[in-house]
């Protein structure tokens, strides 16, 4: 059984003409200016089921980042936010804390000696110790997150300005962000690799400059975040394929 | 009051800064480690920490950055200690290398020392991880007093770069590489002891022709 799912949102900058009378600039000063952090955004999801999941009230998901020395590069912030979004709000789930859990485990999920595919499973557990621990705090998966957001283009200037009777700057800087991210879902009750969720987010942001600096900036990093929790989430406790 | 405010906005992080990249950066690396999972192997063994590797530390001056001055000493012995409480059916402190009948009580002496260490920043790197590199030598003495390896381990650890906090980033790669280097040791140690007689080899059953 394998199911793949795609949803893919997009949310373009408008400038309605309705807006274009004498009063426009003051409002859309206060509209971008209460906006001011959010550039343009465009993500894309998709979910790859293998098996059915669910989850019980005393079984729990530990989240982990997979190896550097595979090249993988996901940032310390961007686990935490999986980690506090899955763990709170509606759906929730028992997450249990992935230092904790290396802590416990330790040698066995560290960056050099973690399991590299699902096919190492076996031998994992097959060490002295090792399945009863994960039994013992009621880990049902392990879900391996693995990439990263990177700047992929930018352009333009700014020049600013200070002096003691005052300052500011001139000009107009944007960038954009790729943030691509990957989260394989193992069920360590039947070990197998339940299956994969992946996100894809691409944001631009740009600071305006005259005399003030006005960000909008594309929170990409975050946007991926909820993206791939709100998947997650539903590819976990969905127990049929969704 | 409001153009002094824009004011004091623009110009402190233009003052601070430049102070901050100037920064020198002293850190003690955290010396707690979680004890390995791992099945004792059946030695009694003699640990000894030279006071260099006790009082390690590393100072480097990096131009046009910082002078970072990282205590490693802790840490290394906490390591040590951690991994084989665990490791070894028995594992003792001792302060110099023991010999004659204070040695026969002992499979093995074991001592390690920081071969080296090295570090590199985001501004070395043109990336945003700091990494640092330890290389281990552990060596491995029988009672008697002969050397029966010297065992070379390296690790590794990155961290990505934290805003105004280089000296956490650090920190948290030279965790990253001491944890490391205690999971190649508690992993690798048995290959290690049965490719140098500490440990008989492994019995491994030939079918019958």
């Amino acid at each position: 059984m394998s199911q793949h799912r795609d949803t893919h949102t997009e949310t373009p900058p408008e400038l309605h003409p309705e807006f274009l009378h004498p009063g426009f600039w003051p409002t859309a000063f206060l509209l971008l200016s209460a906006l001011a952090a959010s550039g343009c955004v465009t993500s894309r999801v998709e979910e790859i089921k293998n098996t059915a999941t669910g989850i019980t009230d005393d079984e729990s998901v530990v989240i982990l980042a997979t190896s550097y020395h595979q090249g993988n590069k996901t940032e310390s912030g961007f686990l935490d936010c999986v980690n506090d979004q899955l763990d709170g709000g509606r759906d929730s789930f028992n997450v249990y804390p992935s230092a904790k859990f290396r802590d416990e485990l330790f040698p066995w999920f560290e960056p050099r000696t973690m399991p590299q595919g699902i096919e190492a499973l076996p031998e994992l557990l097959a060490r002295p110790g090792v399945a009863q621990r994960i039994t013992e705090r009621g880990v049902r998966y392990l879900v391996w997150v693995k990439g990263s957001t990177e700047r992929t283009s930018g352009g333009g200037g700014m020049s600013c300005a200070a002096s003691t009777v005052g300052g500011g700057c001139f000009g107009l800087v944007w960038w954009e962000n790729e943030g691509s991210y990957e989260a394989a879902v193992w069920d360590l009750k039947k070990g197998e690799n339940a299956g994969e969720v992946r996100t894809d987010v691409h944001g631009t942001s740009m600071v305006p400059a005259l005399i003030i600096p006005l960000p909008f900036v594309a929170r990409t990093q975050a946007a991926a975040c909820n993206g791939l929790v709100r998947e997650l989430r539903q590819f976990i406790t969905q127990e049929g394929p969704s | 009051m409001y153009r002094h405010l824009v004011r004091v906005a623009i110009l402190l992080p233009l003052l601070v800064l430049p102070l901050l990249a100037g920064c020198d950066q002293a850190l003690t690396v955290p010396n707690t480690f979680p004890e390995p999972l791992v099945e004792p192997l059946p030695l009694d063994v003699a640990l000894v920490f030279s006071d260099e590797f006790a009082n390690y530390r590393y100072s480097e001056n990096v131009a046009g950055d910082s002078k970072w001055d990282i205590d490693l000493g802790k840490a290394n012995v906490a390591l040590f200690e951690s991994v084989s409480r665990r490791l070894f059916r028995s594992a003792t402190r001792v302060s110099s290398r023991p010999a004659g009948p204070e040695a026969a009580g002992f499979n093995a002496i074991i001592e390690p020392s920081v071969a080296a260490f090295e570090f590199s920043l985001p501004s070395q790197s043109a990336t945003e991880q700091y990494s640092v590199w330890i290389r281990y030598t552990v060596k491995v003495f029988r009672p008697d007093g002969e050397l029966l390896t010297a065992w070379n381990i390296s690790a590794y650890g990155e961290s990505g770069a934290t805003l105004l906090r280089p000296a956490r980033s650090m920190e948290q790669a030279t965790i990253l590489a001491l944890r490391d280097a205690a999971a190649t040791l508690a992993v690798g140690f048995v290959s290690e002891a049965r490719a140098h007689g500490v440990l008989p080899m492994e019995k491994v059953d030939v079918p019958a022709p």
